[in-house]
Order: structure tokens, then sequence, then C-alpha cells
């Protein structure tokens, strides 16, 4: 049973933690959010991502002050321990289900995609059951796996970034930014509060906390990846208002793959979107393995089922169902992409902070490390 | 344990089926690359497309062999390639009905350049262009020209008459602009990004079709008066030889309609104004000795530094250029190489550049009023926001502005002579 427990969770340290979280929030650079964030708050957008990322940055000790309050419990168990067993399973089976269409988004976005810039023939199911398969793979090795993959592709996938960024550079104009405050600054404000949900997926660390070594990693973990992701985030979206202006940097679909396309230096030096690819990916299938294994998990911690590896197929299927209910784009993008990087804080960040409200309110507090409650 | 190896080796021959590619898969020989993706407007129909395409035959595209070789070669077949036209109610539907005449499908994956009629443009160009921005096989780093006359005439005297690859003729033929700045060069990406622009407006290559007699080889002028600008238009430049295709001068267009030109000459000004200008060679003529030419050769020192503030509600743009020179040449074989004539010369190459540099300004502003120059992105700076800056509509406000130019010319070198020594008897 000991044996079973470790093989499902297992520790991680502190720079896996790091990228774990981080390459799933950074991902999504690779997909429409550059584009949607420069529509709405246009050459601003650089730095309403800082907006979001500071934000995301008080949301996040928030967290930490619950999981603080409940030394060496994990969210669920304090969901249960605050609101009681019923309703706390009931927010733990949200927050599963939310991993889920997460999960299921995700693979649509990057299927979308992909059929848009490389494969438009192909049928979706068939891409959707490779990269479930994949997943599923990775799922099965457990989140001390999915660390160690995280780990070892957080490094490569930022390299790529990078080197797309710094090739590009013969198209930036730093005039471009101007004007500064893009279509005004209480919009890049609300907006950039809004979209501070596209920096939740901090929030896995609560789930995963024993497997962090406690909670010095964690917060160390929690605000570093937090700052990456935001230091990621306005690097691009700079960089892709620079290259296309806000006008044309509105309009792709995926802001940073036209970047690379975009980079022509001579006959021999040209087409290098293989980067991108490679980066993309990556990056992708590490961010859905993530959601899908935890979405798994915390069903299993609801519910108490020890192991999480007899509910693999199970969860896949979901997974697969859940990722053909877009009928297109537009709605994958204007309905599901926007819920997650734009309202779900809501729902992730608020959930959690109500609970620690809650838990002051009826001064409900965990076990110290003595064993005594305070 | 052998189960799980066997339900393993399933699963993966199970995924290599899926992962691999193969709706989407297509081999090289199955599909014609088109290089060139000429536009005209259509008669019988809206749009009138013209691809050239290499043709897969021996020595590289085959129609490296000459006429004389003894191979035939059809009417629409130019050397290596074949040129297709067809009319269709858009681009993408036109690249479609190729199937019906061609065996294989046509892809724009390798496209080098797009060539659209002088007509189309002047009636606007964004129907045709927007489609080519969504479309995955058109790539943004793709060379857009205008050329005089249509592109179906143009694209048909489009040979590579050096080498047998057509695909490296027409890259390196782009790749003039960067040695001589007598057209510029701009990818599909440049121009799409001017017309969606509040900041600046977009201009391509001009090109157009020399048909070769424009040198006069009959009779002998006498003595030919000096002639130091090369103010040419495609077509009008007095040359012989093999290819008729030329490129010469900037198309310019205001809100996606071509509204006017700048010549070869006028060119060269305008890329120094937006810093593109790398090095090209101008002569001027020589002051101490009328009717003879210094020929200079020109590149930047430092990007140009252009500012741009509003005073009393007026736009006003200061330009300052700096250029470094070569002596390329001396005619009259005065000693330029003395410090103290450097020093004249230099001043007098920035009286010419600042000159020029003035009338292309002006020129533009005037007859064309479009700000192909992006002085707009300086002036942006100045509303705070995007409603307040696309309100003002600084496109609309080009022609007031008040536009100074200064240049600063350092001669650095002097060729391979360190004086110009006297021809015995030149003067007699």
């Amino acid at each position: 049973m000991t044996e079973k427990m470790n093989d499902r969770q297992g520790y991680i340290g502190t720079y896996e933690a790091v990228c774990l979280t981080s390459i799933m929030m950074v991902t999504k650079i690779f997909y429409t959010s550059i584009a949607v964030i420069v529509k709405i708050e246009g050459t601003s957008g650089w730095y309403g991502t800082l907006i979001s990322c500071l934000t995301s940055l008080v949301m996040f000790s928030f967290i930490f002050l619950l999981l603080k309050r409940f030394p060496h419990m994990d969210i669920t168990k304090i969901f249960e321990a605050v609101i009681g067993r019923f309703a706390g399973k009931i927010l733990t089976l949200l927050f599963s289900a939310y991993m889920i269409f997460y999960a299921a988004s995700s693979i649509r976005e990057f299927i979308e995609m992909i059929k848009a810039y490389n494969l438009p023939y192909t049928p979706p199911s068939i891409l959707i059951f490779g990269f479930i398969a994949v997943c599923a793979i990775v799922a099965y090795h457990g989140l001390e796996g999915i660390a160690r993959v995280s780990a070892i592709f957080f490094v490569p996938v930022i390299i790529g970034v990078v080197l797309i960024l710094i090739l590009a550079s013969p198209n930036y104009d730093f005039d471009y930014i101007k004007p500064y405050f893009g279509y005004g600054l209480k919009k890049t404000i609300v907006t950039g509060v809004l979209r501070s949900s596209a920096y939740d997926e901090v929030v896995i660390l609560a789930f995963i906390i024993n497997s962090v070594h406690g909670l010095k990693i964690c917060k160390r973990a929690g605000y570093s990846s937090i700052l990456i992701s935001g230091l990621t985030f306005s690097t691009n979206i700079l960089c892709n208002i620079l290259a296309f202006q806000y006008t044309a940097g509105s309009e792709n679909l995926s802001s940073l793959f036209e970047l690379s396309r975009a980079i022509y230096f001579n006959r021999f030096v040209q087409r290098l979107e293989s980067i991108f690819l490679f980066a993309w990916v990556v990056a992708s299938l590490v961010t859905v393995s993530i959601a899908f294994y935890l979405a798994i998990d915390i069903y299993t911690k609801a519910f108490r089922i020890p192991g999480h590896r007899p509910l693999i197929f199970p969860f896949s299927f979901i997974l697969f169902m859940v990722a053909l209910i877009p009928e297109n784009m537009p709605e994958v993008v204007q309905v599901n992409i926007q819920f997650i990087r734009q309202y779900s804080g809501f729902f992730i960040y608020l959930a959690p902070i109500a609970i620690l409200l809650l838990a002051v309110l009826f001064r409900k507090r965990g076990e110290l490390h003595n064993g005594k409650k305070s | 344990m052998a189960k799980k190896v066997s339900l393993l080796l399933v699963f993966c021959l199970g995924l290599l089926i899926n992962l691999t590619g193969c709706y989407d898969a297509a081999e090289v020989d199955d599909e014609v690359y088109a290089l060139v993706l000429g536009i005209d407007k259509g008669i019988n129909n809206k749009v009138r497309v013209t691809i050239q395409y290499p043709t897969y035959k021996s020595s590289g595209g085959g129609g490296g062999e000459s006429k004389s070789g003894g191979r035939m070669e059809a009417k629409n077949e130019t050397q290596g390639s074949i040129i297709d036209t067809i009319e269709a109610p858009s681009i993408l539907e036109a690249l479609d009905m190729y199937g019906m005449s061609t065996s294989r499908r046509v892809s724009l994956m390798h496209m080098k350049n797009i060539i659209i009629s002088e007509e189309l443009a002047k009636e606007g160009v964004q129907a045709y262009v927007s489609p080519l921005a969504r479309y995955r096989e058109a790539r943004g780093v793709v060379n857009i020209s205008v050329a005089r006359g249509t592109a179906q005439k143009f694209i048909q005297e489009n040979k590579s008459n050096i080498g047998e690859s057509l695909a490296k003729d027409l890259e390196l033929m782009t790749v003039q602009s960067d040695n001589t700045s007598f057209f510029p060069r701009v990818t599909f990406y440049d121009f799409y990004n001017s017309l969606l622009s509040t900041y600046e407006q977009g201009y391509t290559a001009y090109a157009g079709l020399n048909e070769l007699g424009n040198l006069p080889e009959d009779k002998y002028a006498g003595k030919a008066p000096l002639m130091v600008d090369n103010a040419f238009k495609p077509g009008e430049i007095p040359r012989s030889g093999v290819a008729k295709r030329e490129y010469a001068g900037t198309a310019v267009f205001r809100d996606g309609k071509m509204v006017g030109s700048l010549n070869s000459e006028e060119t060269r000004y305008f890329m120094m104004i937006v810093g593109k200008f790398t090095k090209g060679i101008i002569d001027m003529e020589d002051r101490e000795s009328p009717g003879k030419v210094i020929s200079l050769n020109f590149r930047p020192s430092r990007k140009p530094v252009v500012r741009a503030y509003f005073k009393k509600g007026r736009p006003i743009i200061s330009i300052k250029l700096e250029m470094e020179a070569d002596i390329g040449a001396v005619q009259s074989r005065v000693n330029y190489e003395d410090k103290d004539q450097v020093k004249k010369l230099s001043t007098r190459a920035e009286d010419y550049l600042e000159r020029r540099a003035v009338q292309v300004i002006g020129k533009v502003q005037q007859q064309y009023n479009s700000d192909i120059f992006g002085f707009g992105q300086k002036l942006a700076g100045y509303f705070p926001t995007i409603q307040e800056w696309e309100k003002y509509d600084w496109l609309s406000h080009f022609k007031e502005a008040g536009i100074n130019v200064k240049v600063n010319v350092s001669i650095r070198r002097t060729g391979l002579m360190l004086k110009s020594a006297r021809i015995t008897g030149y003067e007699k």
C-alpha cells in the first residue's frame, strides 16, 4: 500500500517544482494568449501581464497562508477540514473537473493550431488520440515522473523560445510600443487583474504540497514560477508588439509561431520554425500531462482511492470526449480558453481564499509538528 | 512479462500509425512548388493568377538547356520553369483550379516572390493580400513587388540567366537591393503590417520589363552630357542584355492603393531615411572639373536619428543621417586625397545628399501624401492611448508636417591611392 502511494506521488525538489509549475504557465505563449492580450490591451500588453503577475503573487500568498495554517495537509484535506467532508469533496471534485477541462481545452487548442499550421488534413480525433496516449504514459509514471520530464525539458523549451526571440530581433522596432498606455491605463489594469487567471496553474502546488518537501519549498517554487512566467510572458508580448505592431499583432493565431516564421537572415538561415515546433510540442505535452495527472490524483484523493493507475484509462476516455466538445476553433478560443485564462481565477484563487476566510472565521487550524492542535 | 511486452509492442505499433502524420504526408515529387505568384486584374473573373514553377527536369530543371540544344520549349515554358495563368474568383481557388490541368498539387511553401500588377495595385490590394496572410503555405518572408504592365508578362520574362536554379536567382535578385539600394527589399510580412498600420503606409519594390530598346547603338552622339542622376523607372534603364525583367524604384501606397512611385535614384535617398540603405556608389559632378565625375561609395555609419515633436500643433520631423564614404573614382585626378580636399568633398557630399533627401521627402509628402518613412512611430509617443492616437489620424496629417534633414558625411578612405598623380599629357 505504502509502496503504491509512493509510486503515485513521490518526492520532488525545488527545481523540479519550479519547472513543473512554470512549464504549465509558460506554455500559453505558444498559443493565442499573446494575440488576445494585444487585442485587449494594445501596446500596453507587455506590462499589463506584469500586473497579472503581481496579482497572482498576492493570490498565491493567500493560498500559501492557507497551506501554512494547515501544515502537512494538501488542499483537498484542508477543504474537508474546514467545510466538512461532503462539501470539501464536492469542492475537490470541482477542481478535478476543472483540470480535465483545462487539459482537454489545452489539447484542443494544440490540435487546432497544429491543424492550422502543420497537419491540415489529419482528423483531429487521430491527433487527440496520439496526444492523450503520450499523456497517459507520462501520467502512469506519476508525479515524480512528470516532474523529472518537466525538469529535463523546461530549460530546452526556454532556450528555444529565447532563440526565436533573439533571431527575430531584426524585425523589432521599439517605436511600436507607442502609445505607451495602450487602450487606456484603466483597461490595462482591469485586464491585468483579470488575466491573473493565466497564472493560476500555480495552485497545483497546493495539491502536491506533500511531495514538495514542505511549505518552504512550496513558497519558493510558487513565487519563482510566477515570476519566471511573468517575465516570459512580458518579453514575448513585447517582442510581438515590436515585430507586428498592435494592429497585426492582435491577428495572429500563434504570435510566437509567426515570429519564428519571420526569421530570415539569408538563403541559408531561414525557416527556423522547427525550433518553435520542438518547444511547442514538448511544452504542450508536459502541460497536458500535468493537468491530466492532477485531475486523476485529485479525484483519488477525494474518494481516498489508493493509486491512480487504474483510473488512467477511464480518465483518458473522458479527456478525449471533453476535447471533442468544442465545435470549432473560435469556440475553443472564445469559450474554453477565455474562461481558463481570464475567468478561472475566480474559482481557482477565490475558492482557497474563501476557505482561508472560513478557517480564520471559525478558528480552524491544522496540526503542528508535535501533533498538538493550536 | 511476455504479455506486458506484447501489449506494449502492439501499443507502440498503433502509435506509429497515428503519429507519422500520414494524412498530411506529401512526397516532394507529388507537388509543384510555385516560386513566383503573379496577381493581375481578371477579364472574365475577378483575378488572374500566374504561377511560375520548376519543371523537375534534368539539369536542375531542364530548362537550362537552350532551344539550340534541340529541345523544344512550350510557349509557356521559360528556362527551367513553367508559367501557368488562370482566372478565378480568388487566389486560393485559382491554386485549386490549376489542379484541373496540372498533374500535381500547387504549393506555395517555397514561394519567393509575389508580383502584383500596377493596375491592380492602383485599385487596392487588400482583397488580394489578406487571404495570403491567412494561408498557411504563404510565408511572410516572401518578397513582394509591383510590376509595371501585367504580372503575367513580367513572369513570362522572369528567367534565370545565371546558373540553373530559378529559386536561387530569385532570391539573389532581391539581395541586390542590399548591394545597390536602387529598389527596396520588401517582404510580404512588412507590407501586410504596413497595410494595417496606423504609424506608416506601405511600399514595395517596383519592377518592370525592359524591351532593351533604350540604348541607342546605331549612331554616335558626339560628346555626351554628364547625367549623374540614375533616375530610372523599371523598363527605362538604358541597357542591353539577356534578362528583360528589372527592378528599379519603389511603388508607393496609401490606404492600400498604389499612388505613385519613386525612381531608382530617389529610392536610394528614401532607403537612407528609413535606415535600409546598406551601401551604394553615388556619382557627383566634380566642381573643380565640370563634366567629370567623383564616385563615392556610401554606407551609413549609424542608423538614422529621427526626432519628432509638435510645434504649435504642427508636427515637426527632424532627421539626421550619418554617412561614411570611400572615394571610388576621381576622373579629374584632382588630388582629393589631401585632407583639406577630403573635408571640402565631405561638405559637398553632405549638401548633395541633403538636397536629394529633401526632394524625395517633398515628393512623397506633397504628391503622394503617404508616410512610407514611418515618421508616425516617432509621434505616437505624444499620445497616451491608442484611441487618442487613432483619433488624431497621423496619416491624414502627414502632409502638414515640417521636415528637416541634416546629413553628415565622413569620407574615410581613398581607395588604393594616396594621391592622384597627373597623367602626362592628359589635359591636352
